[in-house]
């Protein structure tokens, strides 16, 4: 997975390279034209920040005891084409590469946990201490974007994406603490010191995911603006199968950089 | 960096931090531990749920107290009271010393039937490995010795311990063979025991316990401590019952077969061979409760007799070969009689595929069976 998205970006990047650096008179000609009808095109590079959570938390979730975002990046390239000719309302289509990483720790309690052998047997139950939980997801997201501006150097967006998980990593560990096996009437296993447990529910990730998406753009010279959007995700992460952990969870991302508008 | 990290900020207390629900009650119930004057040991089946209480000869029947330890939050209360039931006494004289136990959880939701039965009982001397305990659920052997009442005292049971429910948390069985410690035919007199090292697994590796030595002992399991660390899964292992004689030997049939690789923590060990071990411990029990484990059973300065088998004793033999080993002084104690009479000294046996598994140090593999053990005592 991780070869098609270095395929991607170098594809994305070689696209731009070419775009600007050769035909740079038919370019001006045949972006001008499309300008005229309507058209705009964009380039975006940012970093998101966020978290891919429960919401609300669950009542298993305590206490959050650390938070890191991770480094985040992502790029897009958009088409806009505004739909009257003041060019106050407009549409966008997008194509995205992205990340949305976190790595959280928990106190939890009665949190449903299973830990898989690789020999294929299983340690399921309930675990009530402490949870360390990375996420680092690669997605091919396509944003349908309405645009209204506000002013020359304002304009706001929103508006549904869809998601495809490019790459999946949901894991972690369990420590200090308990679990309850097989359920909670099952006996009880500390856990405590060197002893930890890993978990892994990355295959468990679901492919294809959705949400809405909305923010702002700040023209800040002729070509480049500065953006922030906030994406949020409205089906869980995990397949519809899945019932370890018994809470969905979505993600909810930030996503702020610069974009360059031809 | 800086809006990096006032977003993070934001988002953290905005998404995360301000919605933090009110501490749901807690779902666990089960019976964790049991405790009481009289109990010598309490063998809990979490797949049965069937709680062996075994007592002391002489306990007084009719008031029991049993200390239960419970989840956090979760109630006990047996299904019909009955007179002579107060506090944490219970009357256990009636229907087979049996009654059944309901524990409720913290929130309600789940309520597990327990049937407790008390077990008055003095430890046999003479080990057959002839029985298992009937079991329904229970995903492994375990061993027991009966031995009928005469006319002076009670019946004499014992239900042998093995590190079995600590190896079902691997995954890495499909039967009650695939466990370290199995019943088996073939022995030097109808049925043994067959004690191998095995494998944990990766879910072994994770916890840093590599390997399980098939390990039969008198005493205690407490799965709750097995993967709390290295000194946690020591003191899994609890050894002792209560004795009220003088041991002079123990003897019995072992065949034994080392594993060819010997690993420690996971490392293989070139030009190690692995051995396998018996001993026997007898020790000052001033409380019921008190209990040598896997951390100072040969160490303690309680003890009085230990028997050992000396290393050079271990042999590797597929012939019934027969071992004989003395009990001797330890720490320059002596038996004090009255003490004795009031069971104030306790017995363990041990027996381990791996001499060192306890440290997670042995070869997988590596095979002892065992049969027809006799724990001679002085005559008194």
């Amino acid at each position: 997975m991780k070869k098609y998205s270095i395929i991607f970006i170098t594809l994305l990047l070689s696209i731009v390279g070419t775009t600007c650096a050769n035909a740079q008179e038919d370019r001006t000609q045949s972006i001008i034209q499309s300008y005229l009808h309507g058209w705009e095109y964009s380039l975006k590079a940012g970093f998101s920040i966020g978290g891919t959570s429960p919401l609300p938390l669950p009542k298993e979730i305590r206490k959050i005891d650390s938070y890191a975002p991770g480094m985040a990046i992502s790029i897009e390239g958009n088409a806009t084409k505004w739909l009257n000719k003041n060019k106050v309302w407009g549409l966008t289509l997008g194509l995205r590469l992205e990340n949305k990483n976190m790595t959280t720790e928990a106190t939890v309690k009665n949190y449903g946990m299973k830990i898989i052998n690789n020999n294929g047997g299983e340690l399921e139950g309930l675990w009530t201490g402490g949870v360390k939980t990375k996420v680092k997801n690669s997605y091919l997201t396509v944003p349908i974007l309405a645009n209204y501006k506000i002013s020359n150097r304002w304009k706001l967006v929103a508006g549904p994406y869809l998601s495809y998980l490019l790459e999946g990593d949901f894991s972690g560990h369990v420590y200090e603490g308990h679990l309850r096996t097989p359920d909670p009437t099952g006996s009880r296993v500390n856990f405590s010191g060197e002893s930890v447990a890993t978990y892994d529910f990355s295959h468990e990730l679901r492919k294809f995911q959705w949400g809405i998406q909305f923010g702002g753009e700040w023209r800040a010279f002729k070509h480049l603006n500065v953006y922030a959007d906030l994406t949020w995700g409205l089906n869980d992460i995990f397949q519809k199968d899945f019932n370890t952990i018994t809470f969905a969870m979505y993600p909810i991302y930030l996503n702020v950089g610069f974009g360059y508008s031809f | 960096m800086k809006i990096k990290t006032l977003t993070s900020y934001f988002f953290v207390t905005l998404v995360l931090s301000s919605c933090i629900q009110e501490e749901a009650l807690n779902s666990e119930a089960a019976i964790d531990g049991c405790t009481g004057a009289d109990v010598q040991l309490a063998n809990i089946n979490p797949d049965e749920k069937i709680v062996d209480v075994y007592v002391h000869q002489g306990a007084n029947l009719a008031k029991q107290e049993l200390i239960f330890t419970l989840p956090e939050g979760a109630t006990i209360k047996p299904n019909s009271s009955k007179e002579g039931d107060s506090d944490n006494f219970y009357n256990f004289s009636e229907e087979g010393n049996s009654r059944m136990f309901t524990v409720t959880s913290e929130d309600g939701e789940y309520q597990p039937t327990y049937t407790i039965n008390i077990k008055p009982t003095e430890l046999p001397t003479s080990y057959h490995f002839e029985r298992l305990l009937d079991t329904e659920k229970t995903p492994y052997h375990i061993l027991y010795e009966f031995a009928p009442s005469t006319s002076q005292g009670v019946s004499k049971v014992l239900q042998w311990s093995s590190g079995n429910p600590g190896f079902a948390l691997t995954g890495m069985t499909n039967n009650p063979t695939d466990y370290p410690t199995v019943h088996v035919g073939g022995g030097y007199n109808g049925k043994c025991v067959k004690l191998e090292t095995k494998d944990t697994g990766s879910f072994g590796a994770m916890v840093k316990m590599y390997i399980a030595a098939g390990n039969l002992f008198i005493g205690n399991f407490d799965v709750s401590k097995a993967l709390a660390g290295q000194e946690g899964a020591l003191k899994a292992t609890t050894f002792g019952f209560q004795f009220y004689k003088h041991p002079k030997e123990l003897k019995g049939y072992y065949k034994y077969k080392a594993g060819p690789v010997y690993t420690a923590n996971g490392e293989v060990q070139s030009g190690e061979k692995d051995r396998f071990d018996i001993y026997a411990i007898m020790y000052e029990a001033e409380d019921n409760s008190f209990m040598l484990d896997g951390t100072n059973a040969r160490t303690s300065d309680k003890l009085v007799y230990l028997a050992q088998l000396k290393a050079e004793d271990a042999l590797e033999t597929d012939q019934w070969t027969e071992f004989k080993i003395p009990f001797e002084p330890q720490n320059g104690k002596t038996i004090n009689e009255q003490k004795l009479q009031e069971g104030k000294y306790k017995l363990g046996i041990v027996f381990s595929s791996s001499v060192y598994g306890d440290y997670f140090k042995g070869a997988v593999g590596s095979t002892l069976y065992i049969d027809e053990v006799e724990l001679s005592c002085e005559e008194n």
